[in-house]
């Protein structure tokens, strides 16, 4: 308890908890639409872009965020057009989009070889090198996004449930996917910053795939998503600084002993 | 008073035709059944009315104003065709699913207050899904499920229902319970009700026009008329008037 206390002390803790509890809620809240939408794997593609522009910003020398949430935004717009316009299936617009991305960062990484070691921070996430200015952008960009969400929770949720019905409700379907994308290309760039790419889709999914193991309402799986996403940041945080381990793995991995509880849960009932 | 009037509507897709030459009115009260094979173009003029596909020619106004420009969707109630992309784990209960339905009285932002919920129990009630109100959605039977999205199309009180193929997935006991609550809906209440059902011999029964559907308009008119006519014995052979009309026609009970 008293190493737990000591570790609180830290800036570098404090800011680790704020930011990953903010960004793990927003994380929850969306990945319970997209998981029931099949969009899961947007996060994954979307971190794809992500990594791409993080190397465009350490290239052009910038703070990487700024340059990867327009990025990462565009590209989920990208993604949505092709998806709708040009009748390319979502996950093949996913996997176009963030391979295009991928090879631009490839590129962009042998140009600049001088960035080479703050970009592997990226590809696996560094929470606890999170600055303060960090801390607050992400704060700011959770706040509005978790606005977006409840602002719109029975239009995405009657989307969710069957889109074609939606559009009968009067609905502005392909307004609110809009919403939904943009909200979700701010939240992996945030992401991006905890468990880093190769593992920000986990906390998309795992949190809702959690919460819908055992939730009997609709609301109930958000909150629930919220709860275990939340206490997921901060048991991750707190194993990786006692057991000296990579943070945003250990994350992944306490969302996924979550996951495998509710499930041993649900099928004992 | 025509609920829904469609002149002269053309439906492709792409190049292949799925609805052509349909003209028909449908007025309050009415309670009308459509039918026809498989392919006919029977869900394809309900997304027409709904305004879910463009039209390839022709119009179609509801209450009155041209369904493109319509919104007063709150006055439509819609149920589809057995959600065949229903989600069994979806985690939403029956009392979600039913509030849903009050969105389209709605305008941004898009609300449901306590005074609503008071909406979703008369909807409920109609039907006789109260008791099922915090179950989930995938937790129950076809049956059951059709009920509730018939609440969810009731919530705003609409004038007029429209069910795509509401009995296909349930047993014929349920079924004929399911028509007898459409025709007291209909009845009591004064609800326009379309219906589409492949089920011809049962819905003849309760609805008060049929229109049979082939990519154009066949047949419309009475069920007693349709059993009579030359399109019957066309479409269903010269030995199928008695497995379609049989004994309980509503001609016959009459008399």
């Amino acid at each position: 308890m008293n190493t737990i206390w000591e570790a609180l002390q830290y800036p570098f803790i404090q800011r680790a908890l704020v930011g990953g509890v903010f960004i793990g809620c927003c994380c929850a809240f969306l990945g319970v639409f997209l998981v029931l939408r099949r969009l899961s794997l947007i996060g994954d593609g979307l971190a794809h872009v992500g990594l791409a522009a993080v190397g465009l910003g350490l290239f052009l020398n910038t703070q990487p965020l700024w340059v990867s949430i327009p990025l990462v935004m565009f590209a989920s717009l990208w993604i949505l057009w092709l998806s709708d316009k040009a009748d390319v299936y979502a996950d093949a617009a996913i996997g176009l989009v963030s391979a295009v991305s991928v090879a631009v960062g490839i590129i962009l990484a042998s140009v600049g070889r001088g960035f080479n070691i703050d970009l592997f921070s990226f590809l696996f996430g560094s929470i606890l090198a999170i600055s303060m200015h960090e801390v607050i952008l992400s704060v700011a960009l959770s706040v509005i996004v978790i606005g977006m969400v409840f602002l719109f929770y029975h239009e995405l949720f009657a989307i969710a449930f069957e889109e074609e019905y939606a559009r009968v409700l009067g609905i502005p379907v392909e307004k609110i996917n809009k919403i939904l994308i943009l909200c979700t290309a701010v939240t992996v760039s945030l992401g991006i910053r905890v468990v880093g790419t190769m593992l920000i889709s986990s906390l998309i999914i795992f949190p809702a795939i959690t919460a819908l193991q055992i939730a009997r309402g609709f609301r109930l799986a958000m909150l629930l998503a919220a709860v275990f996403s939340t206490l997921s940041v901060l048991i991750g945080v707190f194993v990786s600084y006692l057991a000296d381990l990579p943070t945003g793995a250990t994350i992944v991995l306490i969302n996924f002993a979550f996951f495998v509880l509710t499930f041993i849960i649900k099928k004992m009932r | 008073m025509n609920l829904i009037e469609i002149k002269n509507v053309c439906v492709r897709y792409g190049p292949i035709e799925a609805l052509c030459s349909i003209s028909l009115a449908i007025s309050a009260g009415d309670y009308v059944a459509i039918i026809g094979p498989n392919g006919s173009g029977k869900t394809t003029l309900f997304k027409a009315i709904l305004n879910l596909l463009p039209l390839t020619e022709g119009s179609i106004s509801l209450y009155g104003t041209d369904a493109r420009r319509f919104t007063q969707w709150n006055k439509i109630g819609y149920v589809p065709q057995v959600s065949r992309n229903l989600h069994k784990g979806f985690p939403a209960t029956v009392r979600e699913i039913v509030a849903s339905g009050i969105l389209s009285a709605k305008s941004f932002p898009r609300m449901i207050f306590g005074k609503d919920y008071s909406k979703v129990i008369k909807a409920m009630e109609t039907v006789g899904v109260c008791d099922l109100a915090e179950r989930l959605i995938g937790e129950l039977s076809g049956g059951q499920q059709q009920r509730v999205f018939l609440a969810r199309a009731m919530v705003n009180d609409p004038d007029l229902l429209l069910l795509d193929e509401p009995t296909a997935a349930i047993d014929p006991a349920t079924r004929e319970q399911f028509y007898k609550t459409l025709r007291e809906i209909n009845a009591q209440f004064g609800k326009t009700i379309v219906l589409i059902s492949h089920d011809a011999s049962h819905i003849g029964h309760f609805a008060t026009k049929l229109a049979y559907l082939d990519k154009h308009l066949v047949f419309f008119g009475g069920f007693d008329q349709f059993c009579a006519s030359p399109e019957m014995t066309r479409y269903f052979g010269p030995h199928a008037q008695h497995l379609i009309c049989g004994q309980h026609c509503p001609m016959k009970e009459k008399q």
